[in-house]
């Protein structure tokens, strides 16, 4: 073999990690890593954009997400720093310092979002609070279907919104049972039957 | 390959895994040969900035683009500051690959390696982008922003350059 062709034989394929790193790195792909929950374990998910969704790891997560967001998902590591956060916003019910990926919601279910995540932990509000504070108080309804569309249950506090006869109402992540787990541990009785 | 511009130019997020299918190997293995261990970390973020790039061009300049000389010339402009960027992606978790390990190893690179970094910089770029990534000599002379008879003399070098190593070794 002369010289140019041992050069050429120098070339091999790249390992399987850089093309799903690239992936994972530009958003072409999310990230899904596991985490412990009051309510069982979590499948989340992120990308450099920030968390994009929260489900639980039961279910059937990864047809869940791409439906819903059209991406694909890679068993990753979050960005350095980003375990910590997400597990304190799991356990205080709130984002904190950890960046969201909100593009794909709309403006207004944004801004409920973040009404929501001002609702201190313990407490609870109803729909037609958070209403009046996006100032559209006739939006109670709006409010209720951005609630159960909140993409990042649990981080954002969606459980904490209740009807306003004092029932808890629906809940995305896993239905009205882990409501009542996630506030009964926050040090809120509900009432209801 | 040939359509690939202009698929990228309709729809970018489409077709870039393809771009990336088809250059890893040469990007990663021309990595490799300059700047050893660091290749694969190198590759990722030239694929990256590749990617940032073409969401920020006009259709008119991705279809005209000769990818492989461009993603080159990225690559070779990356500065060390790559390490600090790569933190604050997500990145696979690693136990799930198997990293390069499957690939059986005809030649040794280690020895390869050694000999390449032997040649001044210049030269080892014009040897690799020669001979172990393929490029043609007017692609090369772009990259490097070399006029071809320099890139032609600086092959030619290198070659001799790496018959007398092996010759100093036996």
């Amino acid at each position: 073999m002369n010289i140019e062709e041992t050069l050429a034989g120098l070339r091999r394929g790249a390992p399987a990690s850089l093309k799903a790193n690239v992936e994972l790195g530009t958003g072409l792909a999310d990230g899904v890593s596991i985490f412990e929950s009051p309510v069982g374990e979590l499948a989340v998910t992120f990308n450099p954009h920030g968390v994009s969704s929260v489900s639980l790891a039961a279910l059937d997560f990864e047809d869940y997400f791409a439906d819903r967001f059209g991406r694909r998902l890679i068993e990753a590591r979050p960005p350095s720093g980003w375990e910590k956060l997400i597990n304190r916003g799991i356990e205080a019910g709130n984002p904190g310092q950890l960046p969201l990926d909100l593009r794909g919601v709309t403006a207004f279910r944004r801004e409920i979002m973040l009404i929501a995540t001002t609702i201190p932990r313990g407490e609870v509000r109803p729909y037609q609070w958070l209403a009046r504070q996006a100032g559209r108080p006739g939006a109670a309804r709006a409010v209720g279907s951005a609630m159960a569309n909140n993409p990042i249950p649990l981080i954002v506090p969606c459980h904490r919104v209740v009807r306003s006869d004092g029932s808890l109402g629906a809940y995305s992540l896993g239905g009205a049972d882990n409501k009542r787990v996630l506030l009964a541990r926050e040090g809120f009785v509900s009432t209801e039957g | 390959m040939d359509d690939l511009p202009i698929r990228l130019a309709e729809d970018l997020d489409g077709a870039f895994p393809e771009l990336v299918e088809g250059l890893q190997s040469e990007l990663y293995s021309g990595l490799r040969s300059l700047a050893g261990g660091d290749a694969e970390d190198l590759a990722q973020e030239t694929f990256i900035r590749a990617y940032r790039a073409l969401s920020s061009y006009d259709t008119a300049r991705v279809r005209n683009l000769s990818l492989r000389g461009w993603i080159w010339t990225i690559a070779l402009n990356l500065g060390r500051n790559h390490l600090r960027d790569r933190a604050r992606r997500p990145t696979v978790a690693n136990e799930l690959f198997d990293v390069g390990r499957d690939d059986p190893e005809p030649i040794d690179w280690m020895a390869w390696e050694a000999r390449l970094q032997k040649l001044s910089l210049p030269i080892r770029k014009a040897v690799v982008l020669r001979h172990v990534v393929g490029l043609d000599y007017p692609e090369i002379s772009s990259v490097t922003g070399r006029p071809v008879g320099t890139v032609k003399a600086d092959v030619h070098r290198g070659l001799q350059r790496l018959r007398t190593i092996m010759e100093d070794e036996e």
